[in-house]
């Protein structure tokens, strides 16, 4: 297993948000982890890269247990581990080329000559070459969010996980984000790990999908199976109606 | 309420309470002390990022100066307007004005008037700035690519507060004596060679003054650093954050002018 929670639970201020989840990524498949808003699907990703510390189970990456690593320990862990942040999380003073280099003069000890030209060529892989020298607040959030994920991808990641990659985009460039997660994760076969619900995506792109509700994992299973489900609380969802068993 | 507080009877709340609040002002303290030598660390490695110092410079001194001279402008003139009066009614002797006006300047009012006005406008913006980049994950995303957030934004504001804030003082007082000794002319007809007078002053009030801007410098900077860094979730918490670096910036000043008063008093200065 590349990516796995065990008996995960973790609680804010008193206010249980995961319950009890237990959870494997298999090693290069596109997982998306679903839910309402609130559930607990972007808290239970940030728990892979260490932002986040269960109040009790596992969390494995890569063989190891990385809930119990500090934080110089947890750098191993974030070289292999890509994170996708919901906001761009581009810095503001940086050029868009300059953000991609960033990273990879410190990871790799690039010099700035070598870091620029990989970050430009990495921008091109994602469509940005015009804008590759503007500030983030000088594009649009879908640039932006492109940037992002060159940024990621530019170290060579093992695992990328995306928290709601498509959240606030238009059409256009939401399916663009998605054409551009399948690729990566087909091209590098990285194992992909998408919090989203963004149902399109979900149907368009996804191997297997884990339905989060009430911090609990409720459903998993391929987009087919869950579509077929019989199940009131996933139809429900899926369908998007207002009316139904869920509780919000 | 945590689930600890929960078990205790309401006296002891009470007093849990009492003595949270008492003890906030110490953790905050000791929290901004902490930054300072994390911030310091930053400064060997290769590679910080010089234009980001630049940047922040031009944001919290080029862009501070119309603050600044407007408020010391108005500082010199009062003070030397009500002084005036009493010297008038008082001593009946004019030439005092200049010497005492310009020693409290250098000594107290210029540089802590400075300080304030850089708590206010510098440190507000760093506390929003940074607050804002904390709701936004960019703090979480130099975490992730293994980039100390201390190094890349609380040493390029340090250095560029520290400096401004330094030219700032000089600029701010040279501003305040000027506008006092045109006003003392103007009013009371005291003439500017008998106003720009050191007599009063000596090196040491120069120092305590050059003392007080240079904590003023270093202190703002990490207090609104350290409001930006615990800034809460969304809007509301950088609205938080910006308030708690503006307080806890301006109130830091005048416990460190009274400190710094005390200290240099007791060393004869």
């Amino acid at each position: 297993m590349s990516i796995e929670f065990k008996s995960l639970c973790k609680s804010f201020d008193g206010s249980r948000v995961l319950e009890d989840v237990s959870l494997a990524v298999e090693p290069g498949e596109v997982l998306f982890v679903i839910g309402t808003s609130g559930t607990g699907k972007s808290v239970l990703m940030r728990h892979v890269i260490g932002l986040h510390r269960p109040d009790s189970g596992e969390v494995w990456v890569h063989g190891q247990r990385v809930d119990l690593l500090s934080e110089r320990e947890l750098f191993e862990i974030r070289k292999r581990c890509g994170f996708v942040f919901q906001h761009p999380a581009l810095l503001d003073f940086l050029s868009l080329e300059e953000n991609v280099a960033m990273p990879l003069r410190r990871r790799f000890g690039l010099g700035r000559k070598d870091a620029t030209e990989r970050a430009v060529s990495w921008l091109s892989q994602v469509g940005i070459t015009k804008d590759a020298r503007s500030l983030p607040s000088e594009v649009g959030p879908g640039i932006r969010k492109r940037a992002s994920i060159a940024r990621v991808v530019a170290l060579g990641p093992e695992y990328i996980v995306y928290d709601e990659p498509t959240t606030g985009l238009d059409l256009v460039n939401a399916r663009r984000i998605d054409n551009l997660i399948r690729r990566l994760a087909t091209e590098t076969k990285v194992t992909t790990v998408v919090v989203s619900h963004d149902l399109r995506s979900i149907f368009g792109i996804a191997d297997r999908v884990a339905f989060l509700y009430l911090g609990r994992l409720h459903a998993l299973g391929s987009p087919e199976e869950l579509r077929e489900s019989n199940d009131p609380i996933l139809s429900q969802f899926l369908r998007g109606r207002a009316e139904g068993p869920m509780v919000l | 309420m945590n689930p600890k507080q929960e078990q205790l009877g309401p006296n002891h709340r009470f007093l849990a309470a009492v003595g949270a609040s008492t003890m906030a002002p110490f953790w905050v303290a000791g929290a901004i002390v902490l930054l300072l030598p994390r911030a310091l660390v930053g400064l060997k490695e290769r590679g910080w990022p010089a234009r980001e110092v630049l940047r922040q410079a031009y944001s919290a001194g080029n862009r501070s100066v119309l603050l600044v001279a407007v408020t010391l402008a108005s500082v010199g003139m009062i003070l030397v307007y009500h002084g005036g009066l009493q010297a008038q009614r008082v001593l009946g002797d004019m030439s005092p004005v200049g010497p005492a006006f310009i020693q409290i300047l250098l000594r107290e009012f210029g540089p802590t008037i400075v300080g304030l006005m850089v708590a206010a406008r510098v440190g507000g913006g760093i506390a929003a700035e940074i607050g804002s980049m904390v709701v936004t994950e960019q703090i979480d995303a130099l975490r992730m690519n293994a980039a100390d957030p201390i190094r890349f934004l609380v040493t390029p504001r340090l250095i560029a507060v520290f400096l401004t804030t330094m030219a700032l003082t000089v600029f701010g007082c040279a501003v305040a004596v000027a506008s006092g000794a045109v006003t003392a002319n103007v009013l009371f007809g005291v003439p500017h060679q008998s106003f720009l007078n050191l007599s009063m002053t000596e090196p040491g009030d120069l120092i305590t003054g050059l003392i007080k801007a240079a904590a003023y410098g270093v202190y703002v900077p990490l207090a609104a650093s350290w409001a930006g860094l615990s800034a809460g979730i969304g809007s509301e918490g950088v609205g938080r954050a910006t308030t708690s670096g503006v307080v806890v910036g301006s109130l830091g000043i005048i416990v460190l002018s009274s400190v710094i008063g005390a200290v240099t008093f007791a060393f004869g200065l």
